[in-house]
């Protein structure tokens, strides 16, 4: 029956409730738990040899997915099938000891990951030769650097013996050169015929890697197909009116205050346009002091371009029942792409943590009166308002 | 269908398919099977692997490193000694109340650490846990070997001890594993129990250091059997700890072994506690991300 069977996933009507306990009036009555649907009744057939993106924002079942189908957290009901033997990346660096050494955490990591030892011993000098870490074998982990430290982790992931590898946004930490070369990797590991789940905000690199994008919304699957398609869908789901997909509750923070929603005046800028964007706030729970606003810019890729702080331009709130808060982004220019926004509210502490609050995209007319050819815009993460002078 | 079948199903298709590339199948729920057992094995690598790491790691950026194996038992003894043997008076029967101590000590360290181990041993490896899938019965099985190794420096200890005071060892030493392995297999069951609560009910961290004490205080480890007054014999009697370790002091002194009926009662409490544990940490374990 299966003989001729060609899948390497089958999920069937997957889902995932988390129970999440509510705030208890007083610390001896029993908390009250709400469900949260992460997953909701979630089907998809992968092919054996496919490079899936699995794509969505904050909140929206990615990480649970991948969790579900390493084996980490049971569904709630509903079922799924994996062909081959499973490698997983859920964070880099899983199981790495800080006071073991480099060698020693590679067999660790490795027999963590289900390998088995002469399989590791086989493997040990294409880990080390990836990873560029030969002079530091037996120095502890914690004199490493980042960096070091990252990529060791992905180099014994990323010489498993698996066919089906499922990865979770491993590629937000390291420097570029380390990510192309990690991009490369899961490339010649789907190469070779096997099958690689690739959970990423790195829209970039889904577009780069992926033959196939599913896009996550609200647990469920909004868009399954070709790659352009499913990053459109991504953008599409930021679009305004669109109320995050994370429940407030279920985000981080101690939630006296919550983001209900961030609005975007237009799906579109040009680089020097002036860009606005409405907080909808609501108040959960009565506090008697001012608080702040910080809103990040994020790229494509993940990295902060920049902060917008409210206490750098002296604003602090008050707030009533409900509250709309404008702002306003004048420069710097952004290059053009995709970027997110990520609202915090804050106090003493982090008051809500809404991350991927809105989407916008900045399109690629440049802002300056002439064009030249691409490498004269190919450096640099934002565009400079610049003059140059005869002196 | 009924749910039996369906389970005989699968595990046809288990068999036809295994000679191709390994299923994996994720359900809400999922009974024992026989392919856990299975999955033990395939990960022993890990087992090792992990038992090595706590064993490394004990000593590291300690001066005098692997020397604290040997100090521990013979600083517990020493201070036995002093308290019971010199001070309180109690007898060694016979022997240097030193050995006499030691002895006793010996197995019921074995038995205090692998249980203390293991019952945090979920805690301490939270992110481990929650990243990666690895049969979770592994780490509480890990906490053996560093206890074994503790074990044999502490016998060696002993016997080096005790036959430069005197003491020849006779062939009832041979009984030690058996007492040894009594011990163990208590500790890691209730070491299971433990830990299985511990993931929802962190009080256990502070149950369990106190009870351990009172434990050891209500088992036969600074003072004989004999020497329990007529009034509570039947209550030491009942306490499986009791026998374990009076067994392991025969075996040691070179004296009759415990009454068979008793024998036999810590063999039944010893493999209930293991099939108990057992059952609770795999009710808890498929769930153990999410509650950590």
């Amino acid at each position: 029956m299966y003989s001729d069977n060609n899948n390497a996933i089958v999920v069937d009507k997957l889902s995932k409730v988390y129970r999440v306990a509510g705030k208890k009036e007083r610390f001896w009555h029993r908390s009250r738990y709400k469900p949260f649907v992460a997953l909701d009744s979630v089907s998809l057939t992968v092919q054996k040899g496919e490079l899936v993106g699995v794509i969505g924002r904050n909140g929206a079942g990615k990480s649970t997915l991948l969790k579900v189908l390493t084996r980490i957290t049971p569904p709630s009901e509903g079922g799924a099938e994996l062909y081959g033997r499973v490698g997983s990346l859920l964070e880099v660096g899983t199981g790495f000891h800080p006071e073991l050494t480099g060698r020693e955490n590679i067999y660790l990591n490795g027999s963590i990951l289900g390998m088995r030892r002469s399989e590791i011993r086989a493997q040990f000098d294409a880990i080390v030769a990836f990873a560029g870490v030969e002079r530091f074998l037996d120095t502890p982990v914690k004199r490493y650097s980042s960096g070091m430290y990252v990529r060791l982790a992905f180099a014994v992931a990323a010489h498993l013996r698996s066919e089906i590898l499922l990865v979770d946004e491993v590629l937000a930490v390291g420097d570029v050169e380390f990510q192309r070369h990690c991009l490369g990797k899961i490339k010649e590991v789907a190469g070779s015929g096997r099958t690689v789940m690739f959970v990423s905000h790195h829209l970039e690199a889904i577009s780069a890697l992926c033959d196939r994008v599913v896009v996550l919304q609200a647990g469920k699957i909004s868009y399954d197909g070709d790659v352009v398609g499913g990053i459109n869908s991504y953008l599409n789901s930021f679009a305004k009116g669109s109320t995050s997909t994370a429940l407030p509750e279920s985000r981080s923070g101690s939630g006296e205050i919550r983001v209900l929603s961030v609005e975007p005046s237009k799906g579109f800028y040009d680089a020097s346009e002036v860009k606005c964007f409405d907080v909808i706030l609501r108040r959960m729970d009565v506090i008697e002091y001012p608080f702040f606003i910080s809103a990040h810019i994020v790229d494509a890729r993940g990295n902060v371009i920049s902060q917008c702080d409210s206490r750098l331009v002296g604003k602090w709130f008050v707030l009533g029942e409900d509250m709309r808060v404008g702002l306003q982004i004048g420069a710097p220019w952004l290059k053009p792409g995709v970027y997110t926004l990520d609202v915090y509210i804050c106090a003493s502490g982090i008051m809500d943590r809404c991350e991927g609050a809105c989407g916008f995209e900045v399109t690629p007319r440049l802002p300056y009166l002439f064009s030249a050819s691409p490498d004269a815009t190919a450096n640099g993460v934002v565009f400079a308002d610049f003059r140059y002078e005869v002196k | 269908m009924s749910v039996t079948q369906i389970e005989q199903a699968l595990i046809v298709e288990d068999a036809v398919s295994d000679s191709e590339s390994p299923i994996m199948r994720i359900r809400a729920v999922r009974p024992w099977m026989w392919s856990d057992v299975k999955e033990l094995w395939d990960y022993r690598d890990l087992l090792s692997t992990l038992a090595m790491r706590d064993l490394k790691l004990r000593y590291r950026q300690t001066a005098l490193g692997v020397l604290w194996v040997l100090f521990q038992p013979l600083a517990g003894a020493g201070i036995f000694s002093i308290v019971f043997g010199r001070v309180a008076g109690l007898s060694g029967e016979g022997y240097s109340y030193f050995i006499f101590s030691l002895s006793g000590l010996l197995v019921w360290n074995a038995f205090q650490s692998t249980l203390s181990k293991a019952s945090t041993v979920l805690i301490s490896n939270g992110a481990l846990v929650s990243k990666v899938y690895f049969p979770r019965l592994l780490l509480p099985l890990s906490t053996l070997l560093s206890t074994l190794v503790d074990f044999l420096v502490g016998l060696c200890a002993f016997v080096v001890i005790a036959l430069s005071s005197g003491w020849m060892p006779t062939w009832t030493v041979l009984q030690l594993p058996l007492w040894l392995g009594l011990s163990l297999g208590m500790a890691v069951g209730s070491g299971l129990i433990a830990a299985s609560l511990m993931t929802r009910f962190r009080d256990v961290q502070h149950v369990l250091p106190m009870l351990l004490p009172f434990l050891m205080y209500a088992t036969p480890v600074a003072y004989g059997m004999t020497a329990v007054p007529a009034d509570y014999k039947n209550l030491f009697d009942f306490n499986p700890m009791a026998w374990v370790v009076e067994g392991a002091r025969n075996a040691f002194l070179g004296r009759a072994f415990v009454p068979l009926g008793w024998f036999v009662y810590a063999i039944a409490f010893t493999l209930l506690v293991l099939v108990l544990g057992v059952v609770c940490f795999r009710r808890m374990e498929r769930n153990l991300a999410d509650v950590l």
